[in-house]
């Protein structure tokens, strides 16, 4: 044994004196501290583990990347809003509609209505028949007599154009509304 | 979630205009608000193609609904509302689908990256499909509370308003959510993905 190497009496004496243990020892008195822990200390080991997994999930969380919306998103959006909202009229829009309706309806009505009526009754009845054609020609002949004279047919003329203006009007105005609704909902599709 | 003053003076013009049947400025209102909108779809179902038909799905719904609207209520709130709950009708809708959680999902075309170096994106896009996954686990009650939670830092009490819930619930949904996902991290398989991620 040379002066340099120890003594293993001494060795063992020199781990003492410095407090120090074996690693293999040191290993197998930690396990039997773990074991002779109260559990409190093992419920505070498995508190730190469960905070550290929270903090993963929250750190992995936290990073995640944001998922940017497809090229055009919004413009297609529009687009399809646009075109339920031309499906639709406005509420000016449909007011329109109805008046125009109701007043076309309040007009037609009593006329078809009329006409209707004397129809059924012509077909019904021959005798009356024959007078409504009897009475229908006298009409016509009274008229254009009538009309002979310029002093009751420049009125009657007079009162026929203003007459026919608001129905003019009126139907120009449903035609340029549902034209503009159908070229609308076309052109629409198309984007 | 506060907005900047500006933020919401502009929105509060865009509604304004909307409301008086400016269709344009409710185009500018999604122009703002597509990004998070459909990063919400994204992450609740899992899927590109049904994320873009259901953030459509709530930008029409707003704009519908919008006269009803309470303006004392932030907008985005409301917006969020709308689409978190479409997505979780989706989603109740679509249980009766068998699908394959296995699968991983591949990574979605838009992820956005600041990084122009392809392995930092590689990364990124893996971190993604990883969370997506895990996401595509929970209930959706649970999901929905987690994605509001992580990706718009909303206030529980925000949260308890959009899901139409108390504000205990909301914080329970998000624990057993986050306890779920721990339960989830902990397979040796997500680990392995995970590890580097966070190591980055």
């Amino acid at each position: 044994m040379s002066r340099l190497e120890q003594d293993p009496m001494r060795k063992d004496f020199n781990h003492l004196e410095d407090e120090a243990v074996h690693e293999p020892d040191e290993t197998r008195m930690q396990a039997g501290q773990r074991l002779a822990a109260p559990a409190e200390s093992t419920q505070e080991n498995t508190q730190q583990a469960s905070d550290a997994s929270f903090q993963q999930v929250d750190q992995l969380l936290k990073t995640a990347p944001t998922v940017a919306s497809p090229r055009g998103f919004a413009d297609r959006v529009l687009a399809l809003i646009k075109k339920q909202a031309q499906m639709y009229p406005t509420y000016s829009e449909g007011t329109g509609i109805v008046l125009g309706l109701t007043a076309a309806a309040f007009v037609t009505i009593p006329i078809l209505g009329t006409i209707l009526f004397l129809a059924t009754q012509a077909i019904v009845n021959q005798s009356l028949r024959v007078t409504l054609i009897r009475e229908i020609s006298n009409a016509i002949e009274t008229v254009a007599v009538w009309l002979q004279s310029p002093t009751i047919s420049l009125p009657i003329a007079l009162l026929m154009v203003v007459a026919i203006l608001p129905f003019t009007a009126l139907s120009g105005y449903l035609f340029w509304f549902f034209n503009g609704l159908a070229k609308a909902g076309a052109s629409s599709e198309q984007a | 979630m506060i907005l900047p003053e500006m933020l919401v003076e502009q929105e509060n013009a865009l509604l304004e205009n909307t409301l008086r049947g400016d269709v344009e400025a409710f185009g500018d209102l999604i122009r703002l608000y597509e990004r998070p909108i459909f990063n919400l779809c994204y992450r609740m179902l899992g899927d590109g193609a049904e994320a873009e038909d259901a953030a459509q799905e709530a930008f029409i719904r707003a704009y519908s609904n919008l006269a009803s609207y309470d303006r004392g209520r932030s907008f985005k709130t409301w917006l969020f509302s709308i689409a978190s709950n479409h997505c979780i009708d989706r989603l109740r809708k679509r249980r009766l689908t068998l699908l394959s959680i296995d699968e991983p999902l591949p990574p979605h075309p838009a992820l956005v990256s600041d990084q122009p170096d392809p392995e930092q994106q590689m990364l990124e896009e893996e971190r993604s499909a990883l969370i997506q996954k895990l996401l595509n686990q929970l209930a959706p009650d649970y999901r929905v509370a987690v994605v509001l939670r992580y990706w718009y830092d909303l206030s529980y009490q925000e949260m308890s308003e959009m899901l139409e819930t108390t504000e205990s619930a909301v914080k329970s949904r998000l624990f057993r959510a986050r306890q779920a996902l721990v339960e989830l991290l902990e397979d040796s398989e997500a680990q392995m993905i995970l590890q580097p991620l966070l190591a980055s």
